[in-house]
């Protein structure tokens, strides 16, 4: 922290001294726009780097902001400031319906729309010129900006550097300090695993929404400015090649990290200074041979790979976690759960029938596990509660309620908090921020108060870490708070998804498979963890395939199969049913087995064992009438348990769902 | 408005629309099969034309019928071999080393900076402001079918729909009746698994790359030769063949190259059509290339499809 606050002081010493230095005017406009392509990349780093959606209309939304500005004064002899003021309105604006509409579809995507925006952009300004002067642009005449009271007149002239470098260190600073800050690990949340973010109730399209917006209002701000810096605003200047430089100036300099686009810009501005000379040496126009070498030198770098040059100069941190434990279970403060009920649940994916008439209640201070053979509907189930699946019919009931129809985000501001069945690992990001990005899904949004870094937020902000460590002293991992998620081991990856689940507050604990990927010993931990939850009164309603660890915990058990809940008791209740018996061990085998353990009342004993490979004595056995297109089920979901199974790499989902060479 | 005119805009329309289809084939399948969105494609297409304009006449200034069928015949040829390898090379050495570390913002990068450089040669080796692709058929001696109402329609205008559809259901056929084209949607669907049952996925889908670099000459020669070219025209192809693909939600070929025929109709008649009352600016030729992409983008933005969604948990 303190290092990164030298340099930028540095870098703002260096920037302010640059007059005293350079008294030539057109230097002094190409400081100013070194300047100005810095805020439109920082600008960009905030959606592409934070939020993790790759924007390549960064142009568009300057162009916006320069034409804007540029044809305001020129046309309309409006007041420089006044005019960037809306050319910057305009590009927010502009920048708030392309976010409205692609906050929800995947990353790639997003750079595709944006793509197309920015040459929707640049095509609108060829094809009207009678607005836009088409090839020649807006000229604006006499360049100025001007705030009379800061320096005008001091270093008479057309650039107005100081004007420009004091609205954008301003911007930068506000970014940085302010919002990075109080978003920065939700903003994590959201680019590296945005699915485990929503079931959180992290709200990711909300957070997606924002930084779009954000970064194209601040790249309008930069058109803006360099439209009036360089005192003209033509096509070539803005559009698809600016959002193509930009992007692989945070790109090289290093995504999602402060000082990268500083970095990127200036590895940038290098090659094209080394591009010209070679231009001048072979006798050709420098604009054209640019681009070839700052595309196959880009390319390179590019491959070269890594995590872009700030690298070079700053190791991101990684800590391991200390050996030894991460510390006591510290039971959270008592609070009120929830009733939560599922009335007469009913869905089907394409003709497969997921779910039949499923009602579920689970009680405040109980832990309700949902147990049945693979693919009989728990996950749906506890989605469709969790509010990731919207139902055909049938209702979720919470405290006599009925709720609306939602998603995860709304449910957890409800208090429904879900846990995924797959392990998540945010690489580099340590088990605190990890928590703390869990406590955004119960924060009022701040966007506004944060820039503005009210008092408020900042207590706000002190009173979130300490939320975030209770939740982690609650599943015992106080002591691996700055440790990187990577470094920990499965289970305690796993506790954590709960830690972040507790640091919303819940009132209802949706908890899907927790067991999977746990070693005995660890087993007690979960244990432990469970019964204090359901101790301090949290409603728990838990999907897991580990009877052992379900007889131990669960108040009430609700057994599924093909999507019907079969029997509804308590342990022993359950474990007596004969339909359960035919469910899990088949008709065949559930004699076999009720002759070799017949002295033995109560559950199955080591039951644990056949039920993993529960399925292929399923066929030979009872049931069968239930279960609708059982085979195609049966197929879908044991993909989903492969994909579960090999989930070290869980990120391999999103980012490309199919991958050769692998 | 006339019968004529309604058939001059429809066929002209689906001229056009073929055109865009054999890009958007490409891009959907690449897309297919590598989740890959390729910026880059519409540089190909714009690179294979003046590769063909340079084997074909040198950098001298042409017109539209100087050139030698056989001359020309040459010339496709060498630009058909060249954007093979070139779309080859565009996955070997530009997006499957960000595959492998799955780095989205890397292929994403690496695409827009292959971009880049093809722009950046193509503007400095061919500095006017537009040159012409010569025609290797007769096309401007004959005279324009008259469709009544004043309406004409340029014989060129039938070759390029017959040739594009022709190339096309070629694709189809490559892609959906060989073994080939079996392999290919094998790992479509299923890479790991396509691995797992011995096909070889990474050559498999380095083929299929040189087959969207053939795709992407084709659409070129078929689509500009006789008429005017710039060093943007490959890009706006590409743009529009994006959008035709998302049209379709970059589904199967044949859904794509059908989007595109619709996306083309739209586009003519966007720029041919006069709608009474409306302002000056409302329609019109300068809505030629914001149209079609302001319709992708708003299916985008009202209703992403399958692909786009992002996958709920």
């Amino acid at each position: 922290m303190r290092r990164r606050d030298d340099v930028l002081a540095m870098a703002l010493a260096i920037g302010a001294a640059v007059p005293l230095f350079v008294h030539r005017g057109d230097l002094l406009t190409s400081a100013a726009k070194a300047l100005l392509l810095l805020l439109a990349a920082m600008g960009l780093n905030v959606a592409m780097g934070y939020a993790g959606s790759p924007s390549l209309g960064q142009g568009g939304f300057a162009a916006i902001g320069a034409y804007t500005t540029a044809i305001l004064v020129a046309q309309h002899r409006w007041d420089p400031v006044a005019a960037a003021i809306v050319g910057v309105v305009f590009s927010l604006v502009a920048a708030a319906v392309v976010a409205r509409g692609v906050a929800r579809i995947r990353p790639p995507f997003v750079a595709l729309a944006t793509w197309l925006f920015a040459w929707i952009a640049a095509l609108a300004i060829a094809a009207f010129p009678s607005l836009t002067g088409g090839e020649r642009g807006v000229s604006i005449g006499q360049p100025a900006v001007r705030f009379r009271a800061l320096g005008a007149g001091w270093r008479p002239g057309p650039p107005a550097y100081y004007e420009i470098a004091i609205v954008a260190v301003a911007i930068v600073l506000v970014l940085h300090t302010n919002l990075i800050r109080r978003y920065g690990p939700a903003f994590a949340a959201v680019r590296s695993d945005p699915a485990a973010a929503r079931a959180s109730g992290i709200p990711v399209d909300r957070l997606r929404f924002a930084a779009l917006a954000a970064s194209g209002a601040i790249g309008g701000l930069a058109g803006a400015l360099l439209a009036l810096n360089a005192g003209v605003a033509d096509p070539t200047s803005y559009g698809p090649l600016l959002s193509v430089k930009l992007f692989i100036v945070v790109l090289i300099g290093g995504s999602a990290r402060r000082l990268g686009p500083a970095m990127g810009l200036i590895a940038v501005l290098v090659i094209s200074r080394a591009a010209s000379g070679v231009a001048n040496a072979l006798g050709s126009a420098p604009a054209d041979i640019e681009p070839i070498v700052a595309g196959a030198v880009l390319a390179g770098l590019l491959l070269f790979g890594g995590d872009g040059l700030v690298d070079v100069f700053e190791r991101r941190r990684v800590t391991r976690r200390a050996a030894g434990a991460g510390g006591p279970i510290v039971p959270i403060a008592n609070v009120f759960g929830a009733a939560l009920k599922g009335r007469d649940i009913g869905v089907a994916f394409g003709g497969v029938v997921a779910l039949d008439d499923c009602s579920i209640a689970a009680a405040p201070g109980t832990c309700h596990a949902i147990v049945g053979p693979n693919g009989s509907g728990k996950t749906t189930l506890l989605r469709i509660l969790g509010g990731a699946v919207v139902p055909e019919r049938g209702a979720v009931v919470l405290d006599g309620r009925e709720l609306p129809e939602g998603d995860p985000v709304s449910r957890a501001r409800m208090g429904i908090v879900r846990t995924l069945q797959r392990t998540v690992v945010q690489q580099r990001t340590t088990a605190l921020d990890y928590v703390i990005a869990g406590v955004e899904a119960r924060r009022p949004p701040t966007f506004i108060r944060a820039v503005l870094s009210a008092p408020s937020v900042r207590r706000e902000h002190r009173d979130v870490s300490k939320r975030a460590r209770d939740a982690l002293a609650a599943v015992g991992l106080a002591g691996v708070a700055s440790a990187t998620m990577e470094s920990l081991t499965g289970a305690e990856q796993r506790l954590l998804q709960i830690a972040r689940a507790l640091a919303s507050t819940p009132r209802v604990l949706l908890l899907d498979e927790p067991s999977a990927g746990f070693g005995v010993d660890a087993e007690g931990r979960l244990r432990e963890v469970l019964a204090m939850l359901r101790n301090a009164g949290l409603t728990v309603v838990v999907v897991e395939h580990n009877l052992r660890l379900v007889r131990e915990i669960a108040d009430r058990v609700s057994v599924l199969d093909a999507g019907r809940v079969i029997a509804e008791g308590t342990v022993a209740e359950v474990a007596d049913d004969p339909a359960v018996r035919a469910a899990y061990l088949g008709g065949e085998a559930d004699r076999m087995r009720v002759r070799a353990t017949q002295n033995v009342p109560g559950v199955p004993p080591r039951a644990r064992g056949p039920l993993r490979g529960v399925r292929g004595q399923r066929s030979a056995g009872g049931g069968r009438g239930d279960r609708r297109r059982r085979p195609a089920r049966a197929s879908r979901t044991s993909r989903a348990a492969d994909r579960a199974g090999n989930a070290t790499g869980g990120r391999a989902d999103q980012r490309g769902r199919r991958r050769p060479g692998r | 408005m006339s019968v004529g005119l309604v058939v001059q805009v429809v066929v002209s329309g689906l001229a056009a629309g073929a055109v865009y289809g054999l890009v958007a084939i490409g891009f959907a399948l690449v897309y297919r099969l590598t989740s890959v969105l390729h910026f880059a494609y519409g540089s190909l297409v714009g690179g294979s034309v003046f590769l063909t304009l340079v084997v074909a006449a040198g950098t001298a200034p042409v017109t539209a019928s100087n050139v030698g069928a056989a001359r020309f015949v040459v010339a496709a040829v060498v630009a058909l071999v060249v954007g093979a390898l070139a779309g080859g090379a565009m996955y070997l050495v530009a997006l499957r080393p960000f595959l492998r570390r799955g780095s989205m913002l890397g292929w994403i990068g690496a695409s827009v900076a292959v971009t880049l450089t093809i722009q950046g040669v193509l503007s400095s080796a061919f500095p006017r402001e537009s040159y012409v692709l010569p025609d290797p058929l007769p096309f401007s001696h004959w005279r324009p079918i008259s469709l009544g109402g004043g309406a004409t329609l340029p014989p060129r205008t039938l070759w390029v729909l017959g040739a594009g559809l022709a190339i096309a259901a070629a694709a189809g056929y490559l892609l959906t009746r060989t073994r080939f084209g079996v392999a290919v949607s094998a790992v479509t669907s299923e890479p790991l698994g396509a691995q797992i049952v011995g096909l070889p996925v990474d050559r498999l889908v380095t083929i299929a790359f040189a087959l969207t670099g053939v795709l992407a000459v084709a659409a070129g020669l078929v689509g500009t030769s006789g008429g005017a070219v710039t060093t943007e025209t490959g890009l706006s192809l590409g743009l529009k063949a994006i959008a035709a693909a998302l049209l379709a939600g970059l589904g199967s070929p044949g859904r794509v190259f059908r989007a595109a025929l619709l996306l083309g109709v739209f586009e003519s008649a966007v720029v041919g059509l006069h709608v009474p009352g409306l302002p000056r600016l409302a329609l019109g030729p300068a809505w030629r290339d914001v149209a079609p992409l302001l319709l992708a983008l708003a299916v985008i933005a009202f209703r992403a499809l399958g692909a786009m969604r992002e996958p709920v948990e």
